[in-house]
């Protein structure tokens, strides 16, 4: 079995894992970093989104050993102690959520989105999210909350 | 889709943000079973839309910011006289979303059409018009 290195939210982790092992199945089973949601599977809902190297990525769609020597960040590593991300408070101030399922691969895109575009309008919101998919809020919410999260972020 | 408006009896409103945001999922779902949703078998049974690639699930750009409100009388059947929520923006929209295809269709002569209205739905319905046919 391969061994695998890399930076999972500011911390240095090392692991020897089963070379299919996809970077989901490591990240929540080896690390225990839940938060990061595995809806369908097929690469298609956008739960599982986490950022590599900067850039968000389905993280059942990549290999672990793929991001041997990246940095990582989950939606764990987005608060400050109990201090939520600007992001995270924006979909809690709005209501983004309902069930919260999609909500971690939702945080994730609209981060990717905001460090690409800072000041993105709806249209560009909701066309970013085509990989993000969500059952219960019917996106109002979502993209009302991404939206005032860009505005949070520009300060 | 430009817009969506809708109008619930809910009963007494708790808590407004709640509602809204039951609302909004409700009309999503609707949207979706009108235009975009559905299973599909092949003749031995076996499921052909099986994942995401196949079933269509409305996404962000395919709906509009929607425009809801509640028109109230308190639910009589309890103390709080409050009523359910949770499904209400998946009744109406169906119709309505089809309805409004069927008005747009109207001038060629379409009449009727069957969920989802997908585009392909929506071209063999056209091709099959009265309209159409009287024209040729």
């Amino acid at each position: 079995m391969p061994t695998i290195s890399m930076t999972v939210n500011g911390k240095s982790v090392s692991a020897e894992v089963e070379a299919r092992t996809l970077l989901v199945q490591y990240l929540r089973e080896s690390l225990g970093l839940t938060g990061t949601h595995v809806g369908c599977d097929t690469s298609q809902c956008g739960a599982c989104v986490v950022h590599v190297n900067g850039e968000s990525l389905k993280s059942c769609t990549m290999l672990a050993a793929q991001a041997e020597g990246a940095d990582v960040t989950t939606i764990e590593g987005l608060a400050n102690g109990d201090e939520l991300h600007p992001m995270q408070e924006a979909f809690r101030e709005n209501h983004g959520l309902q069930c919260g399922f999609c909500t971690p691969g939702m945080v994730m895109s609209a981060l990717d989105l905001v460090q690409k575009n800072a000041d993105p309008s709806e249209r560009e919101v909701r066309e970013w999210l085509e990989g993000n998919l969500c059952r219960c809020t019917g996106y109002h919410n979502i993209v009302k909350s991404i939206l005032a999260g860009a505005k949070a972020l520009r300060g | 889709m430009i817009g969506f408006t809708a109008v619930d009896d809910v009963g007494r409103v708790v808590n407004p943000m709640i509602v809204a945001g039951q609302v909004h999922g409700g009309l999503a779902q609707g949207v979706g079973q009108a235009v975009l949703e559905g299973c599909v078998y092949d003749d031995d049974g076996q499921l052909l839309t099986g994942s995401y690639m196949d079933y269509t699930m409305p996404r962000a750009d395919d709906l509009p910011n929607f425009d809801v409100a509640t028109q109230s009388v308190m639910g009589a059947s309890n103390p709080l006289e409050v009523k359910g929520v949770g499904e209400v923006g998946a009744i109406g929209s169906p119709p309505a979303v089809v309805n409004a295809i069927l008005d747009a269709l109207a001038p060629l002569g379409v009449e009727n059409i069957s969920m989802p209205a997908t585009p392909n739905r929506v071209w063999q319905a056209i091709q099959a018009s009265s309209v159409r046919q009287a024209a040729e």
